[in-house]
């Protein structure tokens, strides 16, 4: 069954909680964060890499949403 | 006395072929229905010259299909007066060759020698001449200087250039079937979703173009950046501070980072081994149009289709050769020597050209780029016979140097890279400079080196290092295409053509699928590629429109015929454009949402957010569909900021500020209704 992507709406691709252009997202998340630890130490927790990435002038805008998303709903 | 018609593509063209074949070079001017042509009397031969004004002609529906209806698949050639309003000049036009052909025995076709011109003078002489394009002659030339059109006219070809006139009729029409099909399926859908019209267009060339924009988009919008880090190094030298480079330009973890800041910072090293090297660097190129196109945007930030503008008048009062050329070729059959001789007439130039021809052997540093009809472009030495405007004085003299800077000998740069050895680590110092200028002074102030100088130091020199740290960064996320860099990727992907690119690039943003400078797409561009990948993939696909451009290019080479290249691409459309049409209402649907969010988010307020200072736009609810005033800071701060507005009604802002709150004004106009302007700020306070 198809949901909508709870950022913006959307629908949602199958598989996935969010939209096509959000799994993106949180698709290149799950690479960075393994590159993220490798680089602070295995220490680092998700939730200091989504709040670091939101400080980042960077971070892509659906990546923020993403991380903001994930902040919020405490998913991490 | 035999009377012969010559056709050139632009008035200012037949003016100088006029000129080059009359003996004083003054042809008279005649006046046919104030169209300007011109007569030179020869021994036993009276010439007529006149031009097209481009093209004359086009592709057009036959058929009672109204406008709206889709698919159409007959069509043929049309007179463009006929069927565009506004086209009396056209129609004069064509009348008067129609006169003079009556009065001509000889025809020649002297436009463009590329597809386009081909078929512009094809076109004319078959329809307005009275199906003379079968017994017409062809002139060749590159550039509209007396000599050359004089030998263009003594040599020309007995026929026309039909393998280019058959180039061009295919890709007119396969592009005709494309657009007219594709872009009316895209309009319908939307305007019968939404009762609204809204010009929407797609093609064979056009959609994997946006396609490119787009995955760049995903690409920036969803980039999640790296860390890395470079080590910064301070170091003294015989009193002297230089910054070094650590063996590893970055590294992957922050404890590496950190290891080699404290193991070198305030260490003293030696300077080992010292490595000299001298290389050579060659000349430029010449210029092909896209390389023209890339520097002017480079230098002076010109887009393609202006610097091809400008190149193309510049051609026209005989400055430059034929722009359009995908050459990087210079023959020698341009006479080098002589070209160089005039440009040493001009002071600017005079000491570079001088030197130039005091050299034995002329040879220029060519290409690997070749075009059957052109040579690269080059300039053709001839003094302007107006004042030039500045764009034109900067392109001629980017054309200019670049043309001195090819013939000129290679530059040699010295690179020294000494090692300093500080507890197992290594560090690099690098310095660099020319020692022989070369071709770089022809082409200044467009080539540049920056030389960085060392002071002395040899092996076992003392070292200090002052400071040493360990500094984060981040990776940066692609950069946007801007319109140099856009076509550049068509052409890597042999997309469109040389003629076809830069206004390629323009439709795309004149539709709104994006803006800018730094190209960004908006969200009706993406969902214009959503909704082609989802029905119909292969418009999208490179692959399928590079086939068809090799195809196309095979009739120019007379290797395919053109019957079936137009057969084949048919076959390709029918399936899609049945597609289309099933999915019509779904089509419909998204587009029309997008194109109604995307006319409210022109509905960008310039007070910022009272909350939180970020910007106010008019936000359509996805789920409701009712707009209100929203803060687009809501994802990145969390602002909750919001103002309703009125439902009903076309919304738009005002300029003026409320005399209560300062806030934007906004009105909302109703048929047969008086305008309502009001605050909405003042609204909730109420």
């Amino acid at each position: 069954m198809l949901h909508n992507c709870p950022i913006c709406n959307n629908a949602t691709v199958e598989g996935s909680l969010f939209c096509k252009a959000h799994d993106r997202a949180q698709v290149q998340f799950e690479s960075a964060f393994g590159k993220w630890q490798h680089a602070y130490g295995s220490q680092l927790e998700k939730r200091a890499f989504l709040e670091r990435l939101l400080q980042l002038p960077e971070t892509g805008r659906k990546s923020r949403e993403v991380a903001r998303f994930l902040l919020e709903k405490g998913s991490t | 006395m035999r009377t012969t018609l010559i056709i050139a593509e632009k008035p200012d063209a037949a003016l100088h072929i006029a000129e080059a074949l009359h003996p004083q070079g003054e042809p008279r001017k005649l006046s046919r229905k104030t169209v300007p042509v011109y007569e030179i009397v020869r021994p036993a031969e009276r010439v007529l010259v006149c031009s097209a004004l481009g093209h004359l002609y086009k592709v057009e529906q036959i058929g009672s299909a109204s406008r709206g209806e889709y698919p159409v698949w007959e069509y043929d050639w049309k007179p463009i007066h006929a069927s565009e309003q506004g086209r009396a000049r056209q129609e004069k036009w064509l009348d008067a060759i129609a006169g003079l052909a009556k009065e001509a025995d000889t025809y020649v076709n002297a436009c463009d020698l590329d597809v386009e011109g081909s078929l512009i003078g094809y076109m004319i002489l078959k329809y307005a001449c009275n199906g003379a394009h079968s017994v017409a002659k062809r002139m060749k030339f590159s550039t509209l200087t007396p000599e050359e059109l004089r030998r263009a006219y003594e040599n020309m070809l007995p026929q026309l250039d039909f393998p280019l006139v058959n180039a061009g009729l295919c890709r007119h029409e396969v592009d005709w079937l494309y657009g007219i099909n594709l872009s009316r399926a895209l309009t319908e859908s939307a305007r019968r979703s939404s009762n609204r019209y809204t010009t929407l267009s797609t093609g064979r060339v056009q959609g994997p173009t946006l396609r490119f924009v787009v995955e760049r988009e995903q690409q920036i919008e969803t980039f999640v950046p790296i860390p890395y880090w470079e080590i910064q190094a301070n170091v003294e030298i015989n009193g002297q501070t230089l910054q070094a480079e650590y063996e590893a330009p970055r590294l992957d973890t922050k404890a590496e980072a950190e290891g080699v800041a404290s193991k070198s910072h305030g260490k003293e090293g030696l300077v080992g081994d010292i490595e000299s090297h001298a290389a050579q660097v060659p000349p430029p190129v010449p210029f092909d149009l896209s390389t023209l196109q890339a520097e002017a945007y480079r230098h002076f930030r010109m887009v393609p289709r202006e610097s091809l503008g400008v190149a193309e008048r510049l051609y026209l009062d005989a400055l430059i050769s034929y722009p359009r050329t995908s050459s990087q070729k210079l023959p020698t059959s341009i006479n080098y020597r002589h070209v160089l001789e005039l440009l040493s007439k001009n002071t600017t130039y005079e000491p570079l050209a001088t030197k130039l021809l005091n050299t034995h052997n002329l040879l220029p540093n060519e290409g690997k780029k070749t075009d059957p009809a052109h040579p690269a472009v080059y300039p053709t030495g001839a003094p302007p016979k107006r004042p030039l405007e500045p764009k034109q004085s900067k392109i001629l003299d980017l054309i200019v140097r670049r043309f001195m800077a090819v013939f000129g000998p290679p530059a040699e740069r010295e690179t020294v890279k000494a090692t300093i050895n500080v507890d197992n680590l290594k560090f690099y110092l690098r310095g660099s400079r020319i020692l022989d200028a070369g071709w770089i002074d022809s082409y200044k102030p467009y080539a540049r080196f920056e030389e960085v100088t060392l002071p002395p130091v040899s092996k076992g020199t003392h070292v200090k290092f002052l400071s040493v740290t360990a500094v984060e960064k981040f990776s940066q996320p692609p950069p946007r295409y801007n319109p140099s860099s856009l076509l550049r990727e068509m052409e890597a992907n042999e997309i469109g053509t040389k003629a076809t690119r830069a206004e390629i690039i323009e439709t795309l943003a004149r539709r709104a699928y994006f803006k800018g400078d730094r190209i960004e797409v908006t969200p009706l561009g993406i969902q214009i590629v959503d909704v082609l990948e989802k029905y119909c993939p292969r418009v999208l696909d490179v692959a399928f429109t590079r086939e068809l451009e090799e195809m196309m290019v095979d009739i120019e080479l007379g290797k395919e015929k053109r019957q079936r290249v137009v057969s084949e691409a048919i076959s390709h459309l029918r399936p899609i454009m049945n597609e289309l049409k099933t999915h019509e209402q779904e089509i419909g649907g998204q587009l029309s949402s997008t194109i109604r969010q995307a006319r409210a988010a022109e509905l960008t307020f310039s007070v910022a957010c009272p909350k939180c200072g970020r910007v106010l736009h008019v936000i359509r609810n996805r789920k409701s569909g009712k707009r209100f005033i929203g803060c687009l800071g809501k994802w990145e701060a969390g602002c909750s900021f919001t103002l309703p507005l009125p439902q009903l009604g076309r919304l738009s802002l005002l300029d003026q500020r409320c005399n209560k709150c300062s806030f934007q004004l906004v009105k909302v106009t109703s048929k047969g209704r008086r305008p309502l302007i009001t605050c909405q700020m003042c609204y909730v306070k109420k």
